[in-house]
């Protein structure tokens, strides 16, 4: 039982919290963290509602593996209703945030309402209070944490907060903790600040002590460890970081660059790990400081990086917080790309600049990087002008530019404000809503689906909108994981991703990162959890859990209102084929895997669920 | 003289400022290469070549022994790597 078996629910509304036994019976089929919380959602929030009314609720949650000695197992998610898609929302992060919670007793935080004026949420093992953040309200993140920290005197303390985006409605906020780790997509901090709720900060002395089989998990855990520690994946991520696949999308041809306009970037080296790692001649320090490791992580993919002191972003500024000066996390893959990648920017300091402010100020680098690119087409196509932007030339590689935005979306002022729409509502402001690269309104990853189609699929049927962790078939297309398949092959590729997709959502569900499936399967994630959790927890029921947590969630979107036409790409991966390299002339052929993806999933044709996949997976009829 | 451009790779590679598009060779194309001969050639013999990619196009490891080169081909080489 590594579930502490305690929710807290806060209401804000009438600033109020309790505990409450965690519903077991849902534990039973959907496990924890992503898979309990969404079960949850679905339970008491009408999916048609209003994902910025007090009606909506937010849900932090762990877990059963979460705050062990797992390897990974220190994560923990933000499940709510999307202000960017109207879809689902599940972010999930790392750091030290989970672990903390685990420890002060909470399998999950319920916060539900609105506060009529702005608060944190402390919680200190059972005792919770609801806190004036007035101070702190229209700070960063970063001087958040600094002022909860010295109020507290407790530097164990840990903190998940938002930052001015989030207060002020842009629509791709995150929820960042332990200063830059970030519940990063789908806008799920935008729904805390409309909460009125600027961080929540959790202490927990109490420790996860309720392994079922302490002697058979530790046998269990040191396994996965092994295999981990001999994995050459997860060695590769340790010294190079996600970054590695920069310069291997751009050699097969699948790197999308400048708004998808093109799949190479010849700047990419620029970006890559490769170069993170090259002393400067300013300092002689290589961008790249140190790995980084969440709690209980043997992988330690983070990076913790330096600006080049003598780069414009920082030089003589002494508007900027220390750490611009010393150091943040980053860069990862997606932050590299959408900063430097997708608007033609091959500058690596600008890039990290950039991607720190997303730290300080808690928004997605993927949706704010990808925003910034479609205004930059929609300038160079005369569409939009400097009137609009306020005097910058926003040129496609103009790092200056782009910087400029950046920090215009972190103040969330002028031009900055237009941005935190997002792309989709700022391209449909401009006519053009064709450029905005988005599925459900949310912005792609960092991997082109007409040159990987796997991931085309995966983009168009993922249930939080575009998406690479849903449904990682990159790993299999162009990386060869678990083997490898053709990248612009159509055959096959629905059942590729309904593994992938399932499999993730058991690691997602169980308090363990995503990653560290590249080098442990389903297996031992099994016999870690029915070491730790009463109960017969096989690889098979795992399996038909994750597929069950799949298909809520596509439950729940279609409550929302979506429907098959929802599952599409933008016309330019569909219509507008590849200009060069690789897989130059092709398309993304959804077409050809989309209703074979229904059918392997047990779906209708209208991409609703049948009454017999409901049945086969004990989904409510 | 023919040749081909090897490009390598993560762990394959020396960190170095000039490798940071690849620790990159140009290696004379003798007649009849194929992927296999130039890779014991180049001592990579011993080493996980996870991702042959020839001209952007994975080889299948089946396919390696037998598939020439031909002058200007860039073959680009992994151990195995993943991201997100």
């Amino acid at each position: 039982m590594s579930w502490t078996r305690q929710v807290l629910r806060i209401n804000l509304t009438d600033r109020t919290s309790a505990s409450e036994p965690l519903n077991m019976e849902w534990a039973e089929l959907y496990l924890g963290q992503r898979g309990l919380a969404t079960k949850y959602l679905t339970e008491e929030v009408d999916p048609m509602v209003d994902p910025l009314a007090p009606e909506n609720s937010l849900y932090m949650v762990t877990g059963p593996l979460t705050g062990t000695m797992a390897s990974t197992g220190g994560r923990y998610s933000c499940v709510t209703k999307s202000p960017l898609t109207n879809a689902l929302a599940c972010s999930n992060s790392g750091g030290f945030f989970g672990n903390e919670m685990k420890c002060a007793g909470w399998d999950m935080i319920i916060i539900e309402g609105k506060a009529s004026s702005p608060v944190y949420i402390s919680i200190v093992n059972e005792t919770c209070e609801i806190l004036p953040a007035d101070e702190i309200w229209g700070k960063s993140v970063w001087e958040a944490d600094e002022w909860l920290h010295t109020k507290t005197q407790d530097p164990q303390l840990r903190i998940a907060a938002i930052g001015v985006p989030g207060e002020n409605g842009n629509l791709y906020s995150a929820i960042v903790n332990d200063l830059h780790r970030a519940a990063g997509r789908s806008g799920v901090g935008t729904v805390m600040g409309s909460k009125n709720v600027k961080a929540v900060t959790l202490r927990g002395t109490k420790g996860v002590g309720n392994i079922k089989d302490p002697k058979r998990f530790f046998t269990a855990t040191q396994k996965t460890k092994d295999i981990i520690a001999n994995n050459e994946m997860a060695q590769g991520l340790g010294a190079l970081g996600t970054n590695v696949m920069m310069n291997h999308m751009n050699e097969v041809g699948a790197l999308p660059t400048r708004n998808w306009r093109d799949s190479t970037f010849e700047g990419a080296a620029k970006l890559s790990s490769e170069a993170m790692m090259v002393p400067r001649e300013s300092d002689g320090k290589a961008n790249l400081t140190r790995p980084g490791a969440c709690f209980a992580c043997t992988i330690a993919c983070g990076r913790i990086s330096t600006i080049d002191p003598e780069h414009f972003t920082i030089k003589n500024r002494d508007d900027v917080h220390k750490y611009f000066k010393s150091n943040s996390g980053g860069n990862e893959y997606e932050a590299a790309w959408a900063f430097g990648v997708d608007t033609g920017v091959d500058d690596l300091d600008a890039v990290t600049y950039a991607n720190f402010i997303s730290n300080e100020q808690a928004f997605d680098p993927i949706s704010a990087g990808a925003t910034i690119a479609a205004a930059m087409e929609l300038f160079e196509l005369g569409i939009l002008t400097k009137e609009d932007t306020g005097g910058i030339e926003l040129t496609f590689g103009n790092a200056e530019a782009m910087v400029k935005c950046v920090e215009l979306i972190a103040k969330h002022e002028g031009f900055g404000k237009e941005l935190a729409q997002s792309s989709l509502r700022f391209c449909t402001k401009y006519g053009r809503p064709d450029l905005a690269i988005v599925v459900k309104g949310q912005e792609f990853p960092a991997y082109d689906a007409r040159a990987v189609q796997g991931m085309g699929l995966g983009y168009a049927t993922s249930n939080r909108g575009a998406c690479h962790v849903r449904g990682y078939t990159n790993g299999s297309e162009t990386a060869g994981i678990p083997f490898k398949t053709d990248p612009l092959a159509t055959e096959g590729k629905a059942e590729l991703l309904m593994a992938f997709q399932d499999t993730t959502s058991i690691f997602d569900s169980a308090g363990i990162c995503t990653f560290s499936s590249f080098a442990q399967g389903v297996e031992e994630v099994a016999d870690q959890l029915d070491s730790a959790c009463e109960g017969n927890w096989t690889a098979e029921r795992l399996m038909l859990l994750g597929e069950r947590v799949w298909n809520m969630e596509r439950e729940f979107n279609n409550s929302a209102g979506f429907t098959a036409a929802d599952d599409t790409l933008p016309p330019r991966l569909l219509e507008e084929p590849i200009k060069e390299g690789p897989a130059k002339g092709h398309v993304c052929e959804l077409d050809k895997m989309l209703p074979n993806y229904y059918e392997v999933r047990g779906w209708n044709t209208d991409g609703t669920l049948t009454d017999e996949t409901r049945k086969r997976l004990s989904l409510p009829l | 003289m023919p040749n081909i451009t090897l490009k390598l790779f993560a762990s394959l590679a020396k960190s170095s400022p000039d490798n940071i598009a690849g620790e990159i060779q140009q290696i004379p194309l003798l007649k009849d290469d194929t992927i296999n001969s130039l890779v014991l050639r180049a001592n990579l013999g011993e080493k996980n070549l996870h991702l042959v990619i020839l001209n952007g196009v994975y080889v299948n490891k089946e396919d390696r022994p037998t598939r020439r080169l031909s002058d200007g081909d860039v073959l680009a080489i992994w151990p195995p790597i993943v991201g997100g």
